[in-house]
């Protein structure tokens, strides 16, 4: 409501000039900083109210509202970055491949990089071991892409990969990421958009053109997902944390599992582990741009989660 | 969709234009024949089986038994046979025109008519006379297949693709269904006439792993050694000695077993195996170097036996992936055309794809005991049908188990088989209420 009313004068009348702009991005700024911490307060209210409301329509609602939430903030994080890079165009931003908050020659393999010594702290904080990641397949790929979401999803799925690894006993075991590039298809060779995006949301229009894409298999000995909790994987709210420590985990932001206090460092994500919200949201981040996220539990094994991007455009 | 009942009913027809119009499809070989024969049949409803019924039923082999068992083929063969010819009757009147959907037509239609015709079995000697009439139907009916895939591409812009790969599904499946019965009684037919078996006499534990066609301690890894043998030898064929073959490493729970029917697994896993390998052989990024291995991680749950295949073969393209798992979509339609034509029979077997001179190793090594149809029909092994993952997902649904293919585009392919382990899972079965509901 406030976010409404405060936006809202802005529709009637074209921003013409550059002090207009100026004022614009920085309400607009403090907007985004006001809504960052929308997501634990709105686990922490269908926590509270679960007894009244059935999972699925948590579900279905928090899909459509948090997709949303996603392209909101997109919009409105990239004028900003926009509106930054215009006021410090200094020379070194000629050489730098970001497009406002997009950057055109994304690597994969820094992202895994970071979030894995990232989650690995977190790890060792709480656990006392450190798990560790083997990157194979071809770590240079780039792809243009969002760094923020790409860290999101992949220190989600790390930390999944990583608590089962260890809560199996297998920290030894390293953890296998596989980037692979999807081939840069010819234009026009009648290739059609692929992959189950069961998304309701279409306010995002993709590429007409398949633009170079990247698959990154994430590989670990965790003992799988058992499958009644399988069903559950998509359901936001569903952890195999217990629900004190979820709780906890919502409330307070510090409890007594470190891995809780995890938060994606860049505005992605905050206090969201033990709340069950990472496969779901990651999977929305994910598919934003026509990718997706499939989970393959070799129960008694170890897990497979594939991420497939697609880039936002061509790289060059 | 306008369906027309492939008969013409008599009273419409004076008697006179009735004969005529029959002629005239007698004289293209259509076959006119009444549903009405069908209707007592379709509405029985096919018992469903599990491996563990078959096993249970075949451990203490009596006379009695045998005979139990040769009235229940007799019965439930032209029931599971009547409703698929239904099926085929509800399908428009263009599809069953066709040459190939129409000579399969013909073939389920004798096989039914002789069948149902069929009097009680109470004897030893009767019993023989019913196995010669279905060893004599399997052999005949190994044209269906081919005929069937041809059929179905060819008549693919009659009905939607959707219908027909329903279709083809409901038929397959079925049709590994009643093969698995009647193979089944006649593996417990042979057992009962072998010299050594004495009525009565209990197998003893670990004597025979073997009740008819049902394998009781399948071990994973062993399967897969064989196929991977199999299909080595096979690629060493098809692309001359100076090609590297991929190795194949096996990992995970080694000691994995289950109850199963090996040519069902075999067949899957030789599948998945040659496609990985081909891909290896011919679509790597870098040819130069040797091959990677393929990686076969086997892994144990509680109900299940996990088969991981990962090749770094290159992937999939993406334009191909929605036509994976599909009979009737998909480019290179014609080419699948052209070497359908040259598969007269196909049984879907691992053995009967092979190497002309060196015989594939077949399973008799490991347990003494011959394949009835394993070499019956034989197939060049580098001919591309096309049909070998749907084929694949027949088979593996079949028994309640599943496929997936996960694709790394450019880099390889990850393809996941779960099997059911402990045999207590009722075959799966399209039943005719499902197939209307489409």
């Amino acid at each position: 409501m406030h976010s409404l009313s405060t936006l809202l004068p802005y529709s009637e009348r074209t921003i013409g000039t550059p002090e207009d702009e100026e004022s614009f991005t920085h309400i607009m700024a403090a907007l985004v900083r006001t809504h960052s911490n929308t997501i634990p307060v709105l686990a922490r209210g269908f926590l509270e109210s679960r007894k009244y409301i059935s999972p699925t329509a948590v579900t279905e609602f928090l899909d459509e509202h948090l997709r949303a939430r996603i392209g909101t903030r997109l919009i409105a994080e990239q004028h900003i970055a926009l509106h930054n890079s215009t006021l410090d165009a200094g020379p070194e931003s000629e050489q730098s491949s970001y497009i406002g908050i997009i950057d055109t020659a994304l690597r994969p393999a820094s992202i895994v990089r970071s979030c894995e010594s990232f989650v690995s702290d977190i790890c060792e904080l709480s656990y006392g071991v450190r798990p560790t990641v083997t990157l194979d397949g071809e770590p240079d790929t780039a792809i243009a892409h969002v760094p923020v979401h790409l860290e999101y999803v992949i220190t989600e799925l790390l930390k999944n990969a990583f608590r089962a690894t260890i809560e199996n006993g297998k920290e030894r075991e390293p953890v296998e990421v596989t980037i692979a590039p999807a081939p840069d298809t010819v234009a026009g060779s009648g290739v059609e958009a692929v992959g189950a995006s069961r998304s309701s949301v279409s306010d995002v229009k993709l590429p007409a053109e398949a633009t170079p894409g990247v698959t990154i298999r994430i590989r670990d000995r965790g003992g799988g997902i058992a499958p009644d909790d399988f069903q559950k994987l998509w359901t936001y709210g569903f952890t195999t944390f217990n629900d004190r420590e979820a709780s906890d985990a919502s409330s307070s932001g510090s409890g007594s599992d470190a891995l809780n206090i995890i938060s994606g460092s860049a505005g992605g994500g905050s206090t969201l582990a033990g709340l069950g919200y990472g496969l779901p949201l990651g999977r929305a981040y994910a598919e934003y741009f026509g990718g997706g996220i499939a989970v393959q539990s070799l129960h008694g094994w170890g897990t497979d989660v594939y991420l497939t991007l697609r880039g936002v455009c061509r790289t060059d | 969709m306008a369906v027309l009942q492939p008969c013409i009913p008599r009273h419409v027809l004076p008697s006179k234009a009735y004969l005529k119009v029959w002629r005239r499809c007698q004289s293209t070989g259509i076959a006119w024949r009444s549903p009405t024969a069908l209707d007592e049949w379709v509405e029985r409803e096919a018992k469903p089986i599990s491996l563990r019924q078959l096993t249970v039923f075949g451990r203490s082999l009596t006379e009695a038994r045998l005979i139990s068992s040769a009235n229940y083929v007799r019965t439930e063969l032209p029931t599971r046979i009547a409703h698929r010819l239904r099926d085929m009757q509800t399908l428009p009147y263009v599809v069953i025109t066709n040459p190939h959907m129409s000579h399969v037509y013909d073939l389920y239609y004798k096989a039914f008519d002789s069948m149902r015709r069929l009097p009680e079995v109470k004897t030893v000697e009767e019993n023989d006379k019913l196995c010669s009439i279905i060893q004599a139907n399997l052999q005949e009916h190994l044209s269906v297949i081919p005929r069937l895939v041809s059929g179905v591409i060819e008549c693919q812009h009659l009905v939607t693709p959707d219908t027909m790969d329903s279709l083809m599904n409901t038929i397959l499946r079925s049709r590994i269904s009643r093969r698995v019965i009647a193979e089944q009684h006649l593996a417990l037919t042979e057992t009962f006439h072998e010299p050594w078996h004495f009525p009565n006499a209990k197998i003893a534990e670990g004597s025979s792993e073997f009740i008819g066609e049902v394998f009781l301690r399948c071990n994973a890894k062993e399967v897969v050694d064989r196929c991977a043998k199999a299909v080595q030898d096979l690629c060493h064929h098809t692309y001359g000695s100076g090609v590297a073959i991929p190795e194949v490493k096996v990992l995970g729970h080694l000691e994995a077993t289950l109850t199963y029917i090996p040519s069902h697994l075999e067949y899957i896993i030789g599948e998945l195996l040659r496609n990985s390998m081909q891909a290896l052989i011919e679509r790597r990024s870098h040819p130069q170097d040797p091959p990677p291995p393929i990686e076969v991680l086997i892994c144990e749950a509680p109900q299940h036996v996990i088969f991981r295949i990962s090749d770094r073969g290159g992937g999939v393209p993406a334009h191909m992936v929605p036509y994976l798992w599909s009979f009737v979509k998909g480019p290179r339609k014609q080419m699948r055309l052209e070497n359908l034509n040259k598969v007269p029979q196909l049984n879907a077997t691992l053995q009967e794809i092979q190497v002309p001179d060196a015989r594939a190793p077949d399973r008799a090594d490991a347990t003494n005991r011959k394949d009835s149809l394993g070499s019956l029909s034989i197939r060049p092994p580098d001919l591309r049908l096309g049909i070998g993952l749907p084929m694949s997902k027949v088979y593996a649904e079949y028994w309640a188990g599943s496929i997936q293919l996960h694709n790394l585009e450019g880099y390889g392919v990850d393809t996941f088989l779960q099997i059911s382990k402990l045999g207590n899972k009722n075959e799966q079965l399209s039943t005719r209420a499902a197939m209307d509901a489409l």
